[in-house]
């Protein structure tokens, strides 16, 4: 029988071999045949043709599939493997130089992340408001001959005729902060800051999260109250707050609030924290409607917008302009020019520094600047370890030799070196994260902010923290393993080849590290005496012994009488020199300042802007203000009533020749006239970032903001008592508050005292760096010499003369370093400097104070390699091969 | 002493049984024969060498090669045999089938 012998169809089979695995292939196709065979004789052979299809499809399965790394991944799984065994070897067999390598970097990295945090946090105050790019606050500027003035506060009408007038606003609210007020629940009674009046629309405008009540309500009717938790946990404990009432007095007028509504705590990234909110209607029918529409002067109010998400903001800023033309001509008689302009709410925090800011605001340049400062200390962290790797470089060239001569591929040593260097980023990163935990409460302390652990994560900057992390270590490795893998075999073997590799750039990196130790040193040093300065400075005023009490709140009819036998009895006491009172104490910035101020004789054209205080009596004297022209206010209001005091700066401002010739003079406060009647030294009323103010005094002997008590013993506790008591008993229902003039008046330099104390632990930590580097340098220098120190002893050097000897071309470096850190000393310090009207001048001390520290540095992290290499045997050192 | 027992599948389970009941004849096409007289089932043959594969990898089966016919084009089959590992398996499995079986009321082979 002749048998046709059919093939399977090619086509698939070619599929077959083409996918499937070597071992298997065979077996497979042999089955495949035969099933087409039989089914040739079974059934057709077209049938069995489409079956041979189904059969190689259905083997296509994994366990037929070709491996296409097979071979390759698994070497190079084997090479990793080696690579990493290897790495961690050569991190054990110097540990000393892999730790220093290790903590260097991890210090540069933690120092990275720390910042960024920093700066991260101050970045985002007020973006966790709904649509906060829609929010934006109003700012009133004004034009004088003499000054720009800036101020967020604006007068009330603005806010609502502005929505009325234009639909891109979809809401405004108007806030009006409250000072010092004293509230009561039941017998609970404190003095409480952080105090706003606002408008219904408050938590249309802003997204503080209400946790009890109704945002939408709480603050629609009179008389009502919004606490934060922490409030109301003050004055009701565990009791439901809502539906209670609050007592609080306002002018004179005792009110009651009812509680609507409570809030969570402001968290530290707004810069509007508040702890208490009234219903704006209560103000506005306290004030019979003004403020509401008052349209001109009072200037006090916060105005924060709504806008209707994409409106074209500079379109409205020109419709703004008309408005203003319209509404303040009254300014532009005068020669004002005023501007209503818009802020972005995200950009208040660091751009704004306006007047009647409801909080310091921060710093945009100090941001930035930190912002550089990470990522430069990262770099330096990296360009350490660069420079002790290649430094190490000679060591290992006889085990590049061997490795090449065994066949190993520059590629091959490249990857070795790196896997090393990125082993020990890794070490080192990790090493970071773990003290950046630890590290994150204290930096909180020490920048006095609540900056939340997850800072970096959430603001999704992680992904480029990694990233930056991820690529440095990359590129700080990549350096020097293709230094290392360029060795050439033959001449590792070479003895003489003892070159240290890269010298140039290693000098030019200890060069910057210690300049820039040199720098901070210096800084700190400034910043330190700048401050001990300001508060060594004799003020023209004298705060020593000064008590203040913040005077009483529930004035009425009887006040006078009381301040009278109150100031009496205290007197009594013999450790009281002195009692005044003032609607202002020297520390505190002065509120009331008028902007129609003249001396009589000058045209009305040309006002002035000058803060005012009104005082009782023997102010001049409590304080030890001096007399330079004319006499202090008489105890007789009816004699004294229009008369008035000026300083130094106000008789020069106001346009008089000298202090004498402004005794009897007219000065014209917008309507009202005043006599001077005496000039006294200028002094200083704040820190002294601030020049002389121009204050002026007028009298008034019933004013009960504060009341300044001028002791004459330092055993201040019995005077407190007895104060205390006699307080209680002619004001009582006022809590006795006090405190001392002298710290509250340095407290002002708060923020340079934290700022040293920042610069000076940054100092520190690049000091640290740069030793570290030194440090390494240095023993490899010395262990590479150590047949030179053998040989120069047994010649007969002494320890002091090898010392010298090694020690010789650092400094040579670290002495470039000074030099060339003196001129950037000498910018910065004035930069920094000129942001104080009351300054140190620069002195030498700055130059070689950071200098002599830097190179002692250098020596002692010398010494400690140099000293012991000097000291060696030289039997040891010349055995040494 | 406890060994890991590795799952066996069901299909493994029939694959496994089926050699062993061909002794010495089983290679891929008389498996996948067998399986198709006895059972109804009709695996593909790439289903039924992958399973070979995993029982191999699971250590029940081993195979050796052998028998190249010119029916085949002259290339070798793949004889599977059972190891002792493959016997525990299926009498573990068998047991505890009747086991269970026998716990439920009412339910008898011989209905």
């Amino acid at each position: 029988m002749k048998k046709q012998s059919h093939h399977p169809p090619r086509f698939a089979q070619q599929f077959l071999r083409w996918f499937c695995q070597e071992e298997h292939l065979e077996v497979l196709l042999g089955d495949l045949e035969e099933l087409f065979q039989q089914r040739i004789k079974n059934q057709s052979v077209s049938k069995a043709r489409w079956a041979y299809f189904g059969d190689v499809l259905s083997l296509f399965r994994p366990f037929a599939i070709k491996k296409i790394k097979s071979p390759n991944i698994q070497k190079q799984r084997d090479m990793l493997w080696n690579n990493l065994k290897i790495a961690w070897r050569n991190l054990l067999k110097n540990r000393l130089q892999s730790g220093i390598n290790i903590i260097g970097l991890s210090i540069g990295v933690v120092v990275f992340l720390l910042l960024l945090q920093y700066v991260q946090f101050e970045k985002s105050y007020d973006i966790w408001h709904q649509d906060h790019e829609d929010i934006y606050r109003l700012r009133f500027d004004r034009i004088y001959e003499d000054k720009h003035d800036k101020s967020a506060g604006i007068t009330p009408f603005v806010g609502p005729y502005l929505q009325a007038e234009f639909p891109e606003i979809l809401a405004y609210t108007k806030l009006w902060s409250v000072d010092n007020s004293i509230i009561k629940y039941k017998d609970k009674t404190f003095r409480q800051d952080g105090i706003y009046y606002a408008d219904s629309s408050f938590f249309k405008v802003f997204s503080y999260p209400v946790i009890q009540g109704d945002p939408s309500t709480c603050l629609n009717d009179l008389n009502t109250v919004v606490l934060t938790t922490s409030t109301a946990k003050k004055y009701f404990g565990k009791e439901d707050p809502i539906g209670k009432s609050i007592q609080y007095n306002s002018n004179g007028t005792l009110r009651e609030y009812v509680v609507t509504a409570i809030t969570a705590d402001c968290p530290d990234n707004t810069h509007l924290k508040f702890e208490m909110l009234f219903s704006f209607k209560t103000l506005v029918q306290a004030t019979d409607g003004r403020a509401h529409d008052f349209t001109y002067g009072w200037n006090a109010f916060l105005t924060y917008l709504r806008f209707q998400p994409q409106t074209n903001i500079s379109a409205f800023e020109k419709k703004l302009e008309n408005f203003t033309s319209t509404h303040y001509a009254r300014l532009k008689e005068q020669n004002v020019t005023a501007h209503l302009l818009l802020q972005p709410l995200s950009t208040i925090h660091l751009h704004s520094n306006l007047r009647f800011e409801p909080e310091t605001n921060g710093n945009y340049r100090l941001v930035n600047f930190l912002y550089i400062l990470a990522f430069c200390i990262l770099g330096v962290g990296w360009f350490n370890y660069i420079n002790l790797a290649t430094a190490k470089a000679t060591e290992r060239a006889k085990e590049v030799g061997i490795r090449k001569v065994n066949g190993a591929q520059r590629m091959d040593l490249i990857r070795q070196f790196l896997t090393e260097s990125l082993v020990l980023n890794g070490i080192s990163i990790l090493l970071a994260i773990a003290l950046l935990g630890f590290l994150h409460p204290l930096f909180n302390g020490l920048v006095e902010k609540e900056i939340p652990a997850s800072m970096l994560l959430v603001s999704g900057h992680w992904k480029l923290i990694i990233t930056v992390l991820f690529l440095g270590a990359l590129l700080a490795g990549l350096y020097p393993a293709i230094v290392l893998a360029s060795f050439s075999p033959v001449s590792a073997f070479n003895d003489q080849w003892q070159r240290i590799h890269g010298l140039s750039l290693r000098n030019v990196l200890v060069i910057f590290q210690f300049a820039a130790s040199a720098i901070l040193i210096a800084g700190t040093l400034v910043v330190s005496k700048q401050i001990n300065y300001m508060r060594d400075q004799d003020l023209g005023v004298n705060l020593d012994r000064v008590l203040v009490l913040n005077g009483p709140d529930f004035i009425d009819s009887t006040y006078t009488t009381r301040f009278e036998s109150f100031k009496q009895d205290i007197q009594q006491g013999k450790e009281i020199s002195n009692i005044t009172n003032a609607t202002n104490i020297p520390g505190r910035e002065i509120a009331w300042v008028n902007n129609g101020v003249r001396w009589a004789k000058k045209p009305e054209t040309e006002p002035n802007s000058v803060p005012f205080v009104a005082v009782g009596d023997h102010f001049f004297e409590t304080f030890d203000l001096d007399l330079i022209a004319g006499r202090y206010f008489a105890n007789d209001f009816g004699l004294d009533s229009n008369k008035i005091i000026l300083t130094e700066t106000t008789v020069k401002k106001l346009g008089f020749a000298n202090p004498e010739s402004a005794i009897s003079e007219q000065i014209i406060n917008s309507d009202e006239v005043y006599e001077v009647i005496g000039v006294i030294e200028d002094f200083n009323q704040q820190a002294l970032n601030f020049e002389y103010l121009p204050v002026t005094f007028v009298y008034f002997p019933n004013v009960s903001n504060y009341y300044a008590i001028k002791l004459n013993t330092d055993n201040y506790q019995s005077a407190l008592s007895r104060l205390e008591q006699q307080w209680d008993a002619h004001f009582p229902g006022n809590p006795f508050d006090y405190f001392f003039l002298d710290e509250f008046f340095n407290r002002q330099y708060e923020a340079d005292q934290r700022f040293g104390k920042v610069f000076g632990i940054f100092s520190i930590l690049a000091i640290l760096i740069a030793v570290m580097g030194l440090f390494g340098l240095s023993t490899l220098v010395i262990t590479r010499r150590t047949k030179e120190i053998g040989i120069r002893k047994v010649l007969g050097a002494s320890i002091w003369n090898l010392l010298v000897h090694l020690s010789k071309d650092y400094l040579k470096l670290i002495v470039l370093a000074s030099v060339l850190a003196c001129p950037l000393i000498f910018y910065l310090s004035n930069l920094w400097l000129n942001n104080y009207a009351f300054r140190i001048d620069i002195n030498w001390w700055m130059f070689v104070i950071p200098a002599l520290s830097i190179t002692l540095i250098a020596l002692i992290t010398m010494a400690f390699r140099s000293i012991k290499a000097a000291r060696a045997n030289p039997v040891e050192a010349l055995k040494y091969e | 002493m406890h060994m890991k027992f590795t799952q066996l599948g069901e299909f493994e389970e029939l694959v496994l049984l089926t050699i062993g009941v061909l002794q010495d004849q089983a290679y891929g096409v008389s498996i996948k024969e067998d399986l198709e007289r006895r059972t109804g089932r009709r695996p593909s043959i790439g289903a039924l060498h992958s399973a070979l594969s995993r029982l191999e990898k699971k250590g029940f089966i081993k195979s050796h090669l052998g028998g190249a016919t010119s029916e085949r084009g002259g290339r070798r089959k793949r004889f599977y045999t059972m190891t002792s590992a493959g016997e525990g398996a299926l009498i573990k499995s068998y047991q505890l089938r009747t086991e269970l079986f026998r716990l439920i009321p009412n339910l008898s082979p011989d209905r």
